[in-house]
């Protein structure tokens, strides 16, 4: 008996959906156009946040020692610096490589100019992951300049700020797209359901008067939002698939993307389709049953 | 088999019916008679519970139905229960045989139960051949009587019928009060509504008569 109710009810989703076919299909669209522009803002996110990564990579600390300082006492300085919460790497540079870098920057001699290395001895040290921020870094250097034999620890602070600003804002600006696209599709797809229920206000009430319980009476239309988000995110997959390929052709050769597993993106699509459909029926349900 | 009891039921502005008391017994036809606003929908909306009651009690075979008081419960009784309305309220997007089997969709019945039920019940109501036509493609009195085999498809202990033939040519009416007649003969118990006192007449069938709201 349960068998055959389930069996109608199935049946019931997928004619609803032909029952009210533009209604459904404008749902469908609905869904797909929002998992299409989810993805890509995702899409992007990934690709901003990975590059972000690589561009913080050649975010250093350059720390001067004073100038005082013996060659075992710079070693020395170096090695307590290397140990700090933070500091990932480190290159020590003496002063005969402090003036080949002056010569490699500035294509002069110290040594010719002023007849002796005045250069101090010192490093460059990169920090771990977690501390590449204005924050933390300035934490860092500045606890590195409390060390009696620095003379000075420095960072490129502006450009650091205004980096880290720039992605902030770009991060925060693609998540709030994507939390707008999923609330105007979940708002527009159960809206569209429940116009439909409305359109079938009578047909809900004799079903009701024959004896059909609430379930039976809800069962195919959240079956059908199912349907719907189904739809939705099979179109979108095929969208997807089809600008990835235009994407290797017209992208590709510019921008080495980063490879995000695009089988996991057709995945979240599925999942996220199907219930955004449920969602947004049962949303429907609940407020056609609370003005009813 | 229907029991009022002292009922009253009212809508705001204290409409409805009165301190109404009748029996109805098993295989019966009674006729609820009156002018409209009398309280003649009212009473069956209180039995297929799609009013409440403010006082008193209406039993059904016994059992106190004022109890009930959930949705599971409700629909247990209203498929016991065969509806005819005077707008048929058939679904318009289905076809003849897809409304009569409505309810034995509801109550799970399987797919080769449901074909010979219906056939069954199209036989009854003459309309065999129509069963993959649409509502809008009948006539008034065709389409009252898919709505009767729909109530009887089910063979409900109980016919409630809400002035099935008010829509409907004298002829025609006749022609459903036959059919209702017909339920009963099969064990069915029919309470059916009515201003049409000259319809009934000739039926010499037990009424109830009602005058704003209280019997008469």
């Amino acid at each position: 008996m349960l068998i055959n109710q389930i069996i109608y009810l199935l049946l019931e989703g997928f004619k609803t959906i032909f029952r009210s076919i533009l209604p459904s299909f404008v749902s469908s669209i609905t869904i797909s156009i929002s998992l299409v522009i989810l993805s890509i803002s995702y899409f992007f996110y990934i690709n901003l946040y990975n590059y972000t990564s690589d561009f913080k990579n050649e975010y250093k600390i350059e720390v001067f020692f004073n100038n005082n300082l013996s060659l075992s006492e710079g070693l020395d300085t170096f090695n307590k610096i290397l140990l700090l919460d933070g500091i990932e790497e480190g290159v020590f540079v003496d002063k005969e490589s402090a003036a080949a870098i002056f010569k490699k920057e500035f294509n002069e001699d110290i040594n010719n100019i002023i007849g002796e290395n005045p250069l101090p001895m010192g490093a460059i040290f990169g920090v771990s992951k977690d501390y590449k921020s204005f924050a933390l870094m300035s934490a860092l250097a500045k606890e590195i300049n409390y060390l009696q034999t620095v003379d000075d620890a420095i960072f490129p602070e502006q450009s650091v700020v205004k980096f880290d600003r720039v992605i902030r804002n770009l991060l925060s600006f693609a998540f709030i797209i994507g939390v707008f696209i999923v609330v105007v599709a979940y708002f527009f797809v159960s809206n569209t359901i429940l116009i439909v229920m409305h359109s079938k206000k009578n047909e809900i009430k004799t079903m009701q008067l024959l004896g059909a319980s609430d379930i039976f009476i809800k069962l195919p239309f959240i079956i059908s939002g199912i349907v719907l988000g189904t739809i939705g995110s099979i179109l979108s997959v095929l969208t997807l698939i089809i600008l990835y390929k235009i994407s290797i052709y017209m992208i590709l050769p510019y921008y080495d993307l980063n490879a995000i597993d695009f089988r996991l993106i057709l995945l979240f699509n599925f999942i996220f389709g199907i219930m955004l459909g449920l969602i947004s029926s049962s949303r429907a349900l609940t407020n056609f049953v609370r003005n009813n | 088999m229907i029991q009022f009891d002292n009922v009253t039921a009212t809508y705001k502005k204290n409409i409805g019916i009165f301190n109404i008391s009748f029996k109805v017994n098993a295989g019966d036809m009674v006729f609820i008679m009156g002018p409209t606003g009398a309280g003649k929908s009212t009473i069956l909306k209180t039995i297929y519970k799609d009013m409440l009651i403010d006082s008193g009690k209406i039993l059904i075979d016994s059992d106190d139905i004022t109890a009930i008081n959930s949705s599971v419960h409700t629909s247990n009784l209203r498929k016991n229960i065969g509806m005819i309305f005077q707008d048929f309220k058939l679904l318009e997007n289905r076809t003849v045989f897809e409304n009569i089997a409505l309810p034995l969709h509801i109550e799970g019945y399987s797919r080769k139960q449901i074909i010979q039920l219906v056939d069954e019940a199209l036989h009854k109501v003459r309309l065999r051949g129509s069963e993959k036509k649409y509502p809008l493609q009948l006539s008034g009195g065709e389409q009252q009587r898919v709505c009767i085999a729909r109530a009887l498809v089910k063979k409900p202990k109980i016919i409630l019928a809400d002035e099935p033939t008010g829509n409907l040519d004298p002829n025609i009416s006749d022609d459903i009060l036959d059919l209702l007649d017909i339920c009963t003969k099969d064990g069915s118990t029919v309470l059916m509504s009515t201003h049409n006192f000259p319809l009934i007449k000739p039926r010499k069938r037990k009424f109830i008569e009602l005058s704003k709201g209280r019997m008469v």
